[in-house]
């Protein structure tokens, strides 16, 4: 094979790789984590609501990357997406549950 | 030395130094979370979340050494793996704080309950008390029920003769009643207010009322009412119950009332 030959191939298997976007099935599920942290109520508190806002950012950056080509680099801003926004909803979860155990505690020291 | 060699050896030392740079600053947060995360309760509490961060880990510090001699650092997503470790260890934490607080929350209800029935038992039994000491302090002198408390209100013609502040010897015995009942009423506070008619100056009725008070305060507190539970208060010729114009209602009017109050806590 000509070098030209071998030179064109490989643009070509770059360009074809390069084409190939993220899983739209992975972008959807980035984004049911995001719906998922905000049910849990993440966004009320300030620790989840920082996670909720990167797991947005990552996932708008994966999509921005996404477009331009660049997959393997969106579909690791997938991955951060989802562990933000899973995060998000467990601090969301994390905090409701604390905020509980103080009413409690408010009340049986009002009670005593 | 040859200044070509110096130059050479100057440059492999840079790339050797380019090279074996450090980890990036998310795998060392990583590293640093993940043991923290798994030292703590996590560990008990959320295995499977710790071991799930372990593997996220362990796929940075392979993506690390995979590139760790690669300059280009083409394809290389250390960075991304270990943020997505870092955020892995956070939520086994998360998961784990989740439990404590759940069952923080449970022994809480527990105490809650418990508390709740000690005290409707606490409540009941003062209630009885109280009913049983309010019959016999009616016996007396008149017992009301006001917003402001029990008040139990005693003619001042029984306690004292008229225009003195000491205490009547024989006003004496049903005084001494009056302490019987009101130190069965555990944990309450009790007022003692002096009242005159409106005969004569506000001054001197006013300080007539309060050396009467501190009369009947004095006594209570030489009986075992303890001191910090019962204060005196002078009020004058304030709050009449009956008209200063007829000699019953001034001799109405010349009185000592005790409010008897809960304790606050």
């Amino acid at each position: 094979m000509s070098k030209a030959l071998m030179t064109a191939v490989a643009i070509l298997t770059l360009a074809a790789c390069a084409s190939v976007p993220v899983s739209p099935q992975r972008v959807q599920a980035s984004e049911q984590a995001i719906q998922d942290a905000v049910s849990a109520g993440a966004g009320k508190d300030p620790a989840s609501a920082k996670y909720l806002e990167l797991a947005r950012g990552d996932l708008a950056e994966c999509k921005q990357l996404s477009k331009s080509g660049e997959t393997a680099h969106a579909e690791k801003m997938l991955d951060r997406s989802e562990a933000d926004a899973r995060l998000a909803a467990a601090t969301a979860r994390e905090s409701a549950a604390k905020a509980e155990v103080k009413e409690a505690a408010d009340i049986l020291k009002a009670i005593q | 030395m040859d200044k070509r060699l110096i130059g050479a050896f100057l440059t492999a030392a840079c790339a050797a130094g380019c090279v074996t740079e450090g980890p990036p600053k998310e795998l060392i947060d990583a590293r640093a979370t993940y043991q923290k995360v798994a030292s703590g309760p996590a560990a008990e509490l959320n295995p499977a979340g710790v071991a799930d961060a372990k593997t996220a880990l362990g796929r940075a510090e392979k993506s690390y050494e995979d590139h760790k001699y690669d300059v280009s650092r083409s394809g290389d997503f250390t960075r991304d793996e270990a943020y997505v470790a870092m955020r892995k260890a956070q939520l086994a934490e998360s998961e784990a704080n989740l439990v404590l607080a759940s069952r923080e929350k449970a022994k809480l209800d527990r105490d809650l309950e418990a508390a709740k029935l000690a005290r409707a038992q606490r409540d009941a039994a003062a209630a009885g008390n109280t009913d049983d000491v309010a019959q016999r302090l009616a016996n007396i002198a008149s017992v009301k029920q006001e917003a402001r408390g029990t008040v139990l209100t005693l003619a001042g013609n029984v306690l004292f003769a008229t225009g003195q502040y000491k205490l009547r010897d024989d006003s004496l015995p049903a005084l001494k009643q009056v302490v019987g009942a009101l130190r069965d009423m555990g944990g309450k506070t009790f007022i003692v207010e002096g009242y005159t008619d409106s005969t004569g100056s506000d001054t001197v009725n006013r300080k007539l009322s309060m050396k009467r008070a501190t009369s009947v305060q004095q006594y209570l507190i030489r009986q075992g009412i303890p001191a910090d539970q019962i204060k005196a208060v002078g009020n004058g010729k304030d709050r009449p119950i009956a008209s200063n114009d007829t000699p019953e209602g001034r001799a109405q009017n010349r009185r000592v009332e005790i409010i008897v109050t809960s304790n606050p806590s």
